[in-house]
Formats: C-alpha cells, sequence, structure tokens
C-alpha cells in the first residue's frame, strides 16, 4: 500500500535558516534522506518525522500531512 | 468457508490456468531441444566446445584481461577524478552538483564491478587455456604470466579505487564510517547508514535475490543438458544448486530472524 505524504519541510528549513547538511545532523541522517524527503521521494518513519517537526519548533501535523486530508 | 478463504481461492483459481499453460510450453520447449540435439548429433559439439575452449583460454583470455586492466586505468582512473573535481568544486547546497556526482560515482562502480568480475572469468578461462593436455610450450606460459600480471594490476587498480571512491563519498557524507581495508566494512558502513539508505538496500537486495533465483534456474537447466549431451559432468550443476540454497537459506534465515523485530522506516512514496 502506497502512502502519498506532503510535507512542508523545506519551508521550516528556511525560516530556520539551516542547509540540508545542518539538518541532517541535527535529525541524525544523512543529508541525502533530508533531500529525499524535501523532494516527496520518501516517507520517513514516526520517530524522524517526530524529530524533524521538534527541530522546526512545529508540530508534526504542520510539517506532514496525507494527501487525502489536503484535498 | 469463512470470505477471506474464498478470495484466496479464487485468486489461485485465477492465475493457476496461465500458470499450467506455461509449465507445459516450457516441458515441450525442453524435449523438443533435446531431441533436436540428440537428432543432430549434439554429442560431437562436446569435442569442439573443448577445443574452442582451450582455444579461447590459450590465444584470447590472457589479452582480454589485459584489455580490462588497460581498461581499468584509462577509464576508471579518469572517470573518478571527474567525479573528485566535481566534488572538489560542490558547495554543500547545489544538490544538483551532488546528484552529478553520485551519477558519475555509480557509472564507475558499474564499470569496476563489470571488469573486475570479467578479470576473474579471464583468469580462470587463461589457467585452463594455458595447462590442459599438460603441455609446457612456452606461448602458453607467456599467456599465462601475461593474464597473471593483468589480473594483479586490475586487481590493485579495483581496490586503490574502491578505497578512493569511498573516502570521497565519506568526505560529502560524513556520517558513513568503514574503511574499505577492514575486514568488516560492510557492517561498519551499513551501520552508518540512515532509515532511508537501508530502506533503498533492502530493495535493492531483494531484486538482486530474484534475479539470482531466475538465473539459478535457467543455470540448472542449461547444465544439466550439457551434462548431458557435452559431457561437462555433475560440478556445474552442484554448484549452482549450492548458490541457490546459500541464497534461499540466507533469505529465509534473516527472514525468520527479522520478522520479530519491530521496523523503523516508514513506507516510501512510489
Amino acid at each position: 500500500m502506497s502512502v502519498r505524504l506532503r510535507n512542508r519541510l523545506k519551508i521550516y528549513r528556511a525560516e530556520l535558516g539551516v542547509n540540508q547538511q545542518e539538518l541532517a545532523r541535527l535529525a541524525g541522517v544523512s543529508r541525502q534522506t533530508i533531500s529525499l524527503i524535501e523532494r516527496g521521494d520518501y516517507a520517513p518513519s514516526v520517530a524522524l518525522a517526530l524529530r524533524l517537526a521538534r527541530i522546526c519548533g512545529v508540530r508534526v501535523e504542520d510539517v506532514f500531512s496525507l494527501e487525502d486530508d489536503e484535498q | 468457508m469463512n470470505e477471506r478463504d474464498l478470495e484466496i481461492r479464487q485468486a489461485n483459481k485465477k492465475a493457476l490456468p496461465k500458470f499450467i499453460v506455461t509449465m507445459v510450453l516450457c516441458c515441450l520447449g525442453g524435449g523438443v531441444i533435446g531431441f533436436l540435439a540428440a537428432f543432430f548429433g549434439a554429442d560431437r559439439l562436446a569435442d569442439v566446445l573443448k577445443t574452442a575452449g582451450v582455444w579461447f583460454g590459450w590465444h584470447l583470455a590472457p589479452w582480454l584481461m589485459a584489455a580490462c586492466a588497460a581498461a581499468s586505468l584509462a577509464v576508471s582512473l579518469p572517470l573518478y577524478a571527474r567525479a573528485r573535481a566535481l566534488a572538489d568544486r560542490w558547495d554543500g547546497e547545489d544538490m544538483d552538483a551532488y546528484d552529478r556526482i553520485d551519477r558519475q560515482l555509480t557509472r564507475n562502480q558499474k564499470l569496476n564491478t563489470f571488469l573486475l568480475i570479467t578479470g576473474f572469468f579471464l583468469l580462470a578461462a587463461s589457467y585452463t587455456g594455458s595447462f590442459s593436455g599438460g603441455q609446457k610450450e612456452l606461448s602458453r606460459l607467456i599467456g599465462m604470466a601475461v593474464a597473471i600480471l593483468a589480473f594483479f594490476v586490475l586487481l590493485f587498480v579495483q581496490v586503490r579505487l574502491s578505497q578512493k571512491t569511498v573516502d570521497l563519498v565519506k568526505r560529502l557524507c560524513p556520517e558513513k564510517r568503514g574503511s574499505v581495508y577492514e575486514l568488516n566494512f560492510q557492517s561498519k558502513w551499513l551501520d552508518s547508514c540512515d532509515e532511508a539508505e537501508r530502506a533503498l538496500i533492502g530493495q535493492c537486495a531483494y531484486k538482486a535475490y530474484r534475479a539470482v533465483n531466475l538465473a539459478c534456474v535457467i543455470l540448472w537447466g542449461v547444465f544439466t543438458v550439457t551434462a548431458l549431451f557435452l559431457g561437462t559432468g555433475l560440478l556445474p550443476p552442484l554448484a549452482v544448486c549450492i548458490l541457490w540454497g546459500v541464497s534461499n537459506g540466507t533469505y529465509l534465515r534473516w527472514a525468520g530472524k527479522l520478522s520479530g523485530i519491530a521496523t523503523v522506516g516508514g513506507v516510501s512514496n512510489p
């Protein structure tokens, strides 16, 4: 079963003023993973999504949402 | 019978006719090939093929090996150098530039893998050609020496290139760990991969596993026929079955071990 996720990670990262490498370091993942998530090519695990939301200082639902919810 | 059992039965019933037709066609095809091989005296091919194999190993294999070593020096090294130059110019932000570096390194890795595997085959072919019949003519010994020297050159270039490539990737991705010279390099590298990279590795590994299974079936068929008509003996089908068993055994063992562990990765978007 595929899951379509929308994310605003790039927007929040820009607000935070960090590049992908720095965000990856803070989240404990690789820069490629951040790039894949921002492009919508990879849906992160719950743990990673929560970590990213915490780093951005917002709720996880503000960063990630299901496509159906958006529609 | 509940609804789910009925669904399962119906799915099997739907797929079964096509499966049976495929099996019957394969059996008929095998039977026709076998009949034609016997009718046209394929067993006489055994001597022809053996002579061709010895000739290939004696005259061609050593020089092809030298060509592989030369290709490794003349093509792989410049490809790596190009990737290195791109990496030196990378500002750490431009994702398109990073993708270009990654593509360059992947292209090089494909070429090196092909050259290395070909090198192993050509070395074995050179041994076969040089020492078959027990004759020690000078040209055979020269061929063998060329093959061994070229193989060592190829091996040295491959190992050095692997080390340089890994070091370059570690420079671009600081979280990566492991040195190619460590015996447990692959474990250390995997441990330093995050969830997305492990998901990718898992998908690639599964596709490789399926390809190996298919290749084993085909090779078993080919070697069984060649054992019958060309006298290649029991060793080839035995080797294939061992590889097949190792592949499936490893998969099933780890599937059992890991099925009790909660997965960390999320569901990927297609």
